[in-house]
């Protein structure tokens, strides 16, 4: 765009052409001159000169001229040029010059602005234009404009409407001072921003009328102050529209997935849905998809000053599981808008999910002299259907009260079956102890809902807030259910010579009811300094029914007393802490203190007996930060904390499910005390791209709670919760990460952890002393061009010795590798990607089995047609057939492995389609 | 009508007939205002769920204000104060009482402290050079009429200015400089940025002190510009962005 100016206004001109023609000034060249006062002929001082290029009038030379009026511009290039002389409260003199060879000598006069007199063309309407009170409407599409114009293209053809070459809006011979976009302003309000930013065919509507001043609008009282402004009304089908995606996929075999998938939006008011169909994964729909098309989740948001940021996803957590054969079908809609104060989003979910799968498990335990080790197999079977409800509305704003409420309603039907077997010998002596075979199945229907209401206000005073969290829960369960076992008990030349054998019927009925209230006032004390005031009550009762019978063929159904049992449980929780905060520019400190009391009392309807427990708690605190500069920081910490005892730690329910491991109470354990402090100092140079980090934490807990086994010959072990003293733990950690060389940073990390724990085994205590380190690399780079990869291996150490048995060590190492790989051939809209995930576990005394699994999983996807719709995607799952998870643990003296199966290789051929309008679905954005 | 009209232009003959008054020396405060969501998401072109949670978190738009003070020969401009209430959705957004600009027009030198993220950069190098395009729209601000001129940046983020003849240092904010008076309005329309004046004292000279950096690297605009694109190179579609302000 040229902005040249269009002189309309009568200037007067001198131009003296003084004929010096020297050959060797035909490149540079000079301009000189005087600048006066029309009227008083007088020479004015300190006005500016400039001289800018016809073509593009970018400025090339700005004077002022002298005390005398005189100015001189040396040296100048030839060529066109525009001259432009200003003068506070003096109209703009503008002329179009050429220089040559020649000097040119330029005296020239101004105006005072009061001189200049505008002219104001009014033209007439035609028919695409109506008027309506005082607004002049104009329709948008009955201009023709070029495809891809701007709005200032389209207000030019216009009848009454004028934009000059400055993208100045004359509206009905009047300047436009405000353009507003749907009668909100946009980001400037000058007009040439706007009018140059939006495209002409975004807009419905022109509307012209004069704006009355925002006193009138308070008041209601017309103080005659109006200024021109047009209002640009944008066609409402371009805030409306769709996407969406359909997606199928099959190995031509057994397995196959489907997707169906819509977004339609109107505004801010959004209607999305999804079918699936799914039995090669456990997730029905991805994050971005669940953002797009689901409810979203719960997303929770931190930021902290200075770009340091925290998303918490977290989704039902129940949906459950990741071993095994999934067969998934799912289906929802979510509802969502928002207004200026406030939204509402809600979903009805359906999802049922059938899970076969195998486990495995080795266990040892090590006892003072021997030890004894349990293998077992068990097949199981998952078919659960829930069907979920959920609205999250908000109102108001952080200063005039923010109210939120969640809601959460779900009904959950699942069938279980369970056929376990296994049996325990003593690897010492090769001695048999025990065989069990147990087949379960339960039917549950769980009812459930869970709510909460916020208040949130900020008052005027800086830092004087008030917060109020309600939680209430409500739950409805019933359970029926089968227990066949055959537990077959030996002696030292391996007969057998106990059998229990188990046929019983089960049926379970719970209702749960909680609430709780939080609230939280936070005072100033001066500037820096913030006391902190929080209480907090709640309230929990469940009734719990449960009858055991024995249902033998052919005998009549028993009630079975010692495994029925009704009872009413009751909880009052109060809590009530005070703090202290300062904070300044680098450092800040928190130091609170709080004491809660805790009542837990149970009532037995079998012998109507009641128990009531009375706790009384006490949480200190401190935190002190310092943070020296930007991304460095410093954090040290201490907490206390109480722990109760559960009143199923103080009373457990008999239950037989696993005969080999029975929990008896023990009335006089007493609550834990643990002391934990900690620090971690981070470093993150941005320019250098260099993070350093160090933490480090220890803790140490008086009366810790506990368990005392006791094992019998069988291989039966008893438990009983009690409190020990001298348990502790602690963690080191360090980790760095650089640029190596171009982009590729290079991260490594080392750590340590350990502790002691106590516990009783056959009335010995025991010690056992853990400890972990770990060390690992991390290689990756972003080239968001070509490649992209990254790559971490891990290697970590686990030893743990138990004082009842000083040789029955355990010591092993295991190695992971996680990598992903990505090539983009964006030109072919084709990509690449390879992904790893290989674990090594050292073979040991404890785990005599070697458990390696190297996944690859290769896919390349590739976009099939012009218009980006059409995707086809192939993927490998499992390259080299070796999936199965494997879980290690050791615990004090009880070392375990559970290993459960999952698929393994196959190859999925899936085709996408996507479909938008005016639209397309958000992505994560990195 | 014809009275009124009279009257009006009384006043003005009478006001041109006075001495014009061009400021040699004075104190300006401005307003920084960033519209911190526009500023990111403009870079972008795309909406994302990120933003969206940003949204919810952040004020849409900070303000800060700046002060130039200003001779005839140079100009400091500077944070007044920092606004510890001001939460900024990018470390970069926020400023630093350490940091300063100081125009030298004798020289055509400028020296700017600038802290970029952990580095403090002292600057020296020549007044930075920008192609000003007159438009000759005027407006007001601050109570001085001012005129309209564009540049670019980085090759397409245009940059909206307005000056005032009224005071002859061809000063401004940040590193703008070049037009024929002293800088009262800046707008980057994709920055979401505006940085226009409030006030305008007068004062006989500037009395500055310039602060101490702590460990300063000297440095030139080039070699800041070479260190910024190597920095933000893998920083994905919000480098546009940072680098656009941080070249402001």
């Amino acid at each position: 765009m040229n902005l040249l100016f269009l002189g309309q206004k009568r200037l007067t001109l001198t131009f003296f052409s003084v004929l010096f023609s020297l050959a060797t000034f035909a490149q540079n060249s000079s301009i000189t001159g005087t600048v006066k006062d029309t009227t008083e002929k007088k020479n004015l001082a300190m006005a500016s000169v400039n001289i800018l290029r016809a073509k593009d009038s970018v400025l090339v030379k700005t004077v002022r001229t002298s005390s005398k009026g005189e100015f001189a511009i040396e040296p100048i290039a030839a060529g066109n040029y525009i001259v432009m002389v200003s003068y506070p409260q003096y109209a703009d003199f503008t002329d179009k010059i050429t220089v040559g060879a020649t000097p040119i000598v330029l005296n020239i006069a101004i105006d005072t602005k009061a001189h200049i007199l505008k002219e104001v063309i009014v033209k007439n309407t035609v028919s695409a234009i109506r008027v309506k009170g005082d607004t002049t409407e104009y329709k948008a599409d009955s201009f023709y404009v070029t495809p891809n114009a701007d709005v200032q293209e389209l207000l030019k053809k216009m009848p009454g409407i004028q934009v000059n070459a400055k993208g100045e809006i004359t509206a009905q011979g009047e300047k436009v001072n405000k353009v507003l976009v749907d009668g909100e302003e946009f980001f400037s309000d000058d007009p040439a921003v706007v009018t140059k930013n939006l495209r002409a065919d975004v807009v419905d509507k022109v509307q012209v009328f004069d704006k009355k001043s925002d006193q009138a609008v308070f008041t209601g009282i017309d103080d005659g102050q109006k200024s021109k402004t047009i209002n640009l009304q944008l066609k409402e089908d371009k805030k409306n529209g769709y996407f969406g995606k359909a997606e199928a996929g099959s190995n031509f075999n057994q397995f196959g997935n489907g997707k169906l998938m819509t977004n339609a939006f109107k505004g801010k008011r959004k209607i999305a849905g999804y079918v699936t169909t799914d039995n090669t994964k456990f997730d029905n729909l991805n994050w971005d998809e669940a953002q797009n098309y689901g409810d979203g989740g719960n997303i929770t948001t931190e930021f902290g000053d200075g770009g340091m940021s925290m998303v918490m996803i977290s989704g039902d957590g129940d949906d459950g599981g990741s071993t095994g054969f999934p067969n998934q079908q799912s289906a929802g809609a979510t509802f969502s808008n928002k207004f200026d104060k406030g939204s509402v989003n809600t979903s009805a979910q359906y999802n049922r999910l059938i899970v076969n799968g195998l486990t495995s498990s080795y266990s040892k335990t090590i006892l003072p002299n021997n030890s004894i080790v349990n293998n077992t197999n068990s097949s199981q079977r998952n078919d659960k259907k829930k069907y979920k409800f959920t609205t999250t509305d908000q109102w108001g704003t952080d200063s005039t009260g923010l109210f939120k409420l969640t809601l959460k309603a779900a009904n959950v039907l699942s069938d279980n079956i369970t056929n376990f077997s296994g049996g325990s010998y003593i690897p010492e002596s090769g001695m048999q102890l025990n065989n069990t075979a147990r087949t379960t199945s339960n039917s549950t229907n769980d009812k459930t809902l869970n709510g909460s209401i916020s208040y949130r206000l900020r008052f005027a005073k800086k830092g004087r807030t008030i917060s109020v969290n309600s939680d209430f829960n409500f739950g409805d369960k019933t359970q029926d259910g089968l227990l066949n076992a055959q537990n077959d008990y030996f002696n030292a030349s391996n007969v057998v010579v106990k059998r229990e054998t188990i046929a019983q019927t089960k049926s379970l009925s719970q209702l749960t009811s909680a609430g709780s209230v939080n609230t939280v006032y936070t005072e100033p004390l001066g500037k820096n300094s913030f006391l902190i005031f929080n209480y907090k009550i709640g309230l929990a009762g469940n009734n719990s029914e449960r009858n055991t019978f024995d249902d033998r063929a052919g005998q009549p159904k028993i009630k079975v007393d010692t495994l029925s049992n009704h009872f009413k449980f009751n909880t009052v929780n109060n809590s009530g802490n005070i703090s202290y905060r300062y904070a300044v520019k680098k450092v800040n400190f928190n130091i609170g203190t709080g004491i809660g009391s805790a009542k837990y009392s149970m009532f037995d309807y079998a012998t109507n007996s009641s128990r009531t427990v009375n706790f009384t708690n006490f949480i200190p605190s401190a935190t002190f930060n310092f943070t020296p500069k930007q991304q460095k920081k410093f954090v040290l910490s201490y907490v206390g904390n109480t722990q109760n005892p559960t009143l199923l730690q103080i009373q457990p329910i008999i239950d037989n499910t696993d005969p080999l491991n029975i929990t008896v109470g023990n009335a006089n354990l007493r609550q834990s005390f643990t002391n934990k402090f900690s620090f971690n100092f981070n470093s993150f140079k941005v320019m250098k791209s260099k993070y350093v980090q160090f933490s480090g934490s220890f803790s140490n807990t008086n009366d810790a709670i506990t368990t005392a086994s006791t094992i019998d010959a069988f291989g039966k072990s008893v438990n009983q919760y009690v409190n020990v003293d001298g348990n502790y733990n602690y963690g080191a950690g360090f980790y760095y990460d650089f640029e190596l060389y171009k982009g590729i940073n290079f991260g490594m990390n080392t750590g340590v952890n350990g502790g002691r724990y106590n516990n009783i085994v056959n009335g010995i205590k025991n010690t056992n002393d853990n400890i972990s380190t770990r060390l690992g690399i991390q290689l990756s780079y972003w080239g968001d061009k070509k490649i992209n990869f990254w790559s971490s291996f891990d290697a970590s150490n686990n030893k743990t010795v138990s004082s009842i048995r000083q040789g029955a060590s355990t010591n092993f190492w295991s190695y992971r590798n996680n990598s992903n790989v990505q090539f983009k051939f964006k030109k072919a809209k084709f990509f690449i990607d390879l992904s790893t995930d290989i674990t090594v576990y050292q073979k040991s005394a404890a785990f005599p089995n070697q458990r390696n699994i190297y996944l690859v999983h290769p896919s390349m996807r590739k976009v099939i047609s012009k218009n980006d719709k059409w995707e086809a995607k192939l993927m490998v799952y499992d390259l080299f057939n070796q999936n199965q998870f494997v879980d290690r643990n050791i615990t004090s003296n009880f070392i375990s492995e559970t290993t459960n199966n999952g698929i393994r290789r196959y190859a999925l051929f899936s085709i996408i389609y996507n479909f938008s309008k005016n639209g397309k679905p958000m992505s994560m954005g990195f | 009508m014809r009275i009124i009209y009279i009257v009006v232009l009384t006043f003005i003959v009478g006001t041109s007939a006075a001495q014009v008054n061009f400021i040699n020396a004075g104190k300006i405060t401005y307003e920084r205002r960033i519209s911190q969501f526009a500023a990111l998401i403009n870079a972008e072109a795309q909406e994302n769920i990120w933003m969206e949670e940003l949204k919810k978190q952040f004020p849409k738009v900070v303000a800060d204000n700046y002060t130039l003070q200003f001779n005839n020969k140079e100009s400091f401009y500077y944070l007044t104060k920092e606004n510890p209430d001001n939460k900024y959705i990018n470390m970069i957004f926020k400023p630093t009482e350490t940091n300063y600009v100081n125009q030298k027009h004798e020289s055509g030198m400028v020296t700017n402290a600038a802290s970029v993220f952990e580095t403090n950069y002292l600057i020296n190098d020549s007044l930075v050079k920008y192609e000003w395009k007159i438009t000759g729209e005027v407006r007001d601000i601050a109570g001085f009429e001012c005129k309209k001129a564009i540049t670019k940046i980085c090759d397409s983020v245009v940059v909206v200015a307005f000056y005032t003849d009224q005071i002859p240092l061809q000063a401004g904010p940040e590193n703008f400089n070049g037009l024929p008076g002293m800088i009262l309005g800046i707008a980057v329309p994709r920055l979401g940025t505006t940085i226009f004046a409030t006030s305008i004292s007068l004062q006989a000279a500037p009395n500055y002190v310039l602060p101490t950096l702590s460990k300063p690297k000297k440095s030139t605009i080039k070699q800041l510009d070479a260190d910024l694109v190597k920095t933000t190179k893998d920083w994905g579609k919000e480098a546009a962005a940072i680098l656009w302000f941080l070249k402001l």
